[in-house]
């Protein structure tokens, strides 16, 4: 029995040794400039998260990826989905409690709805205090005192002119009202210079939807009250004039037909050949798409001006997109570590220079403006001074499908189905009726 | 002996019986309820009883009415395409010579595609400015200008139907080219014995034997036809011109949250269908079989 309990002995002193000598070869590791058991940084190495994005991103982020897992030892698996297919798989995926990704694009006018259903997990720790501070458009994201995402793209929408094109038509100085606007588009295409002068799409997709509420703030006014009631059926109204502008662009030939079948992205691709010389409503991350020769052949005579308004006022609205992490991701942490490592100065700097993508942070667009990196920056800049959103009185839940009926609508009004009264009213009625 | 022969038979169908129950019944159970119910998709577990009311409201909704009105264009000109490009390409293809092994396997291309990569091809065969459609027809002098086809109104539903009809073409022409090879020979060879002309062997021949996988065709082609989505939604987004019933549904499910309507919809699509199906059967079974 001795002998038994002196055995036992022995063995505990020997595991007791063994633990020692484990754990000060451990605290021996930690001196190659890591501290504590874990390396700093790296608390969730080994874990694998999926990050889900629209395309436009692909190409930035994949480059970063590498970096970021050498850094973390976290593993990315970066998925790309068109944007309706992306919106869908958040959906369908949060509605039944499960996590479409662990880090998800976060589109402006998904807060109210998403928010509501308390599908993603409030970011306002992930990041420090500085970070917040310097994000100019962080409020666009918070749900209560909440942030359900990141600003990870600050865009607006900016007109860009084949300058050239003006000053063959005979036009020395680009007019900045949106009526002078369309007189030159008449000249332009008058002249001979270019058959179609005004370039926007038309086909039933949300993209076609943008010229027409850009250039509704940009004359002076906005698309419904308070009380979500529609302000664009009268004939003197902001947004009646502004669908008016398209109507009459497409119907004078200013706007090429081909346009029914355009997308956004259409529109930019032709635009940088050399076909239009209005892109009306860009995007603002495509002046590094059309001031640079490699990419656009109009990178010599591009130029960038305030949204065409009227009476000498220009407005224009953010259309800003993040990133979130869904409340049912089951790495969280490691995400949160993604969303950090993608908002470091250095990479939302190269995000731009390199991929057009359109930072939030003042203090790199102060940086890139210093440094001369945006073309027609100080246009920039002003027109920075002029965003608004596009609903004042904040994103109803219906906008989503509403906006999807008035590109149908608009679709329908292009293909001439429609006067411009009664399309108008039609978008009015689906407002109306998603409402009750 | 026969009732434990009936025993093991039914012992037989059980695992399928399950598999029905689990996987068709219950969630038509779940959906039948759902329709009559306001749910939103935001919110699914808040939910109040709507009665007929989401029926109601499909019924009374335009959109809806437009998009069905699309539908049934696409079913009947896809399936009345499909039936006679199907008979003619089966009855090309039923005697072998050189280069028809070549000919079948070029066929079942566009039924091996996905709908998505076939509906992405035919955009930029379409394509007003670069599609080769446009490039071609110039050249035959056909158009004197390029055209605007996928959101032309008067012929944007052709163009949707034309692409549907691509894809479906090879499965039924396999299938019906199945039922031909079955055919026996002598028939044929006493019709031309007899002095039947081609026409002669068609009619009275060959449509006979061909009309027991008819049904099949048709049903298939229905089924393809009202589920038509991927298509008209790649190549024209949520145009009413070529909206489909699905592309309603997903809107109202998926865009307005609205999954009780969505739901009632859904199960009035399921509806029409279920009723052609046993009109086919019917059909079918009135067949004098060879």
């Amino acid at each position: 029995m001795k002998n038994e309990w002196q055995a036992g002995w022995k063995r505990g002193i020997a595991a007791a040794l063994c633990g020692l000598m484990i754990f000060a070869l451990g605290a021996c590791g930690s001196d190659s400039g890591e501290s504590g058991g874990t390396q700093e940084g790296k608390e969730f190495a080994g874990e694998e998260i999926a990050v889900l994005l629209p395309p436009w991103y692909e190409e930035g982020i994949a480059a970063t990826i590498p970096e970021f897992e050498e850094a973390t030892g976290i593993k990315v698996n970066l998925e790309i989905l068109d944007w309706d297919p992306l919106r869908d798989r958040i959906v369908t995926a949060c509605s039944s409690g499960k996590a479409p990704a662990d880090v998800t694009e976060f589109s402006w006018d998904w807060v109210g709805n998403f928010g509501a259903a308390g599908w993603y997990a409030p970011l306002n720790d992930s990041l420090d205090d500085a970070f917040w501070a310097d994000s100019m458009t962080k409020d666009t994201f918070k749900y209560g005192e909440d942030y359900l995402a990141v600003p990870i793209y600050n865009d607006f929408r900016l007109t860009y002119v084949n300058k050239a094109d003006f000053t063959a038509a005979g036009i020395e100085a680009v007019p900045a009202g949106a009526d002078e606007i369309l007189e030159a588009a008449r000249k332009i295409k008058a002249s001979g210079v270019e058959e179609y002068p005004v370039a926007l799409p038309l086909s039933a997709v949300a993209a076609t939807t943008t010229p027409w509420f850009m250039l509704t703030k940009s004359y002076g006014g906005e698309l419904f009250d308070e009380n979500y009631q529609p302000l664009f059926l009268e004939k003197d109204s902001a947004g009646y004039r502004a669908m008016n502008w398209i109507m009459t662009g497409l119907s004078e030939g200013l706007i090429d037909p081909a346009s029914l079948d355009y997308q956004g992205m259409d529109v930019v691709d032709r635009f940088k050949l050399g076909q239009g010389s209005i892109d009306i409503a860009g995007w603002a991350g495509n002046v590094t798409e059309y001031f640079n020769s490699e990419k656009s052949q109009i990178s010599d005579s591009v130029e960038v001006i305030k949204v065409p308004g009227a009476e000498g006022v220009s407005r224009t609205y953010g259309l800003l997109e993040g990133v979130g992490i869904p409340a049912a991701s089951e790495h969280k942490g490691a995400a949160a570590e993604f969303i950090k490592w993608i908002n470091r100065p250095e990479f939302v700097e190269s995000f731009f220079v390199d991929y057009g993508i359109f930072p939030s942070s003042q203090a790199v667009i102060d940086k890139l403006v210093g440094e001369g990196k945006i073309p027609g920056g100080e246009v920039v800049s002003e027109v920075l001074g002029t965003i608004e959103p596009l609903f004042p009185q904040g994103a109803p839940e219906w906008y989503g499908n509403w906006e999807s009926e008035t590109a149908a609508v608009m679709n329908q009004m292009a293909k001439g189905q429609l006067s411009l009264d009664a399309g108008l009213a039609a978008i009015a009625d689906a407002a109306a009726k998603l409402q009750k | 002996m026969k009732r434990r022969d009936n025993d093991i038979f039914l012992l037989w169908l059980l695992p399928m019986a399950l598999v029905l129950l689990c996987f068709v019944i219950l969630p038509l159970l779940v959906t039948v309820v759902d329709s009559l119910y306001s749910v939103s998709l935001l919110n699914v577990s808040d939910r109040s009883f709507a009665g007929a009311d989401n029926y109601l409201t499909v019924l009374k909704d335009a959109n809806v009415r437009t998009a069905a009105g699309n539908t049934l264009f696409y079913t009947v000109v896809s399936l009345t395409a499909e039936t006679v490009l199907g008979i003619a390409a089966a009855v090309a293809l039923k005697e072998k010579y050189r280069g028809r092994s070549v000919i079948l396997a070029v066929l079942s291309i566009p039924w091996a595609l996905p709908p998505m990569v076939n509906s992405m091809t035919w955009k930029l065969i379409f394509d007003p400015s670069v599609g080769i459609l446009n490039e071609i027809l110039l050249q035959w002098g056909v158009i004197d200008a390029y055209q605007v086809w996928l959101n032309n109104p008067e012929l944007s539903k052709w163009c949707v139907t034309t692409v549907h009809v691509w894809k479906m073409l090879p499965f039924i022409v396999i299938i019906m080219l199945a039922r031909l090879q079955t055919m026996p020979r002598e028939i044929m060879e006493a019709a031309e014995t007899d002095g039947a002309s081609a026409v002669q062997k068609f009619r009275y021949f060959t449509f006979p034997y061909l009309r027991p996988v008819l049904f099949i065709t048709l049903a298939q082609g229905t089924i393809g036809a009202v589920h038509l989505f991927d298509e008209p939604y790649a190549m024209t987004g949520t145009a009413l011109d070529t909206r489909t019933l699905l592309i309603q549904d997903y809107l109202t499910a998926f865009r307005e949250y609205n999954l009780g309507t969505g739901m009632a919809l859904a199960l009035l699509i399921s509806v029409s269908i279920l009723l052609l199906m046993v009109l086919y059967a019917k059909l079918a079974g009135r067949q004098e079989e060879w």
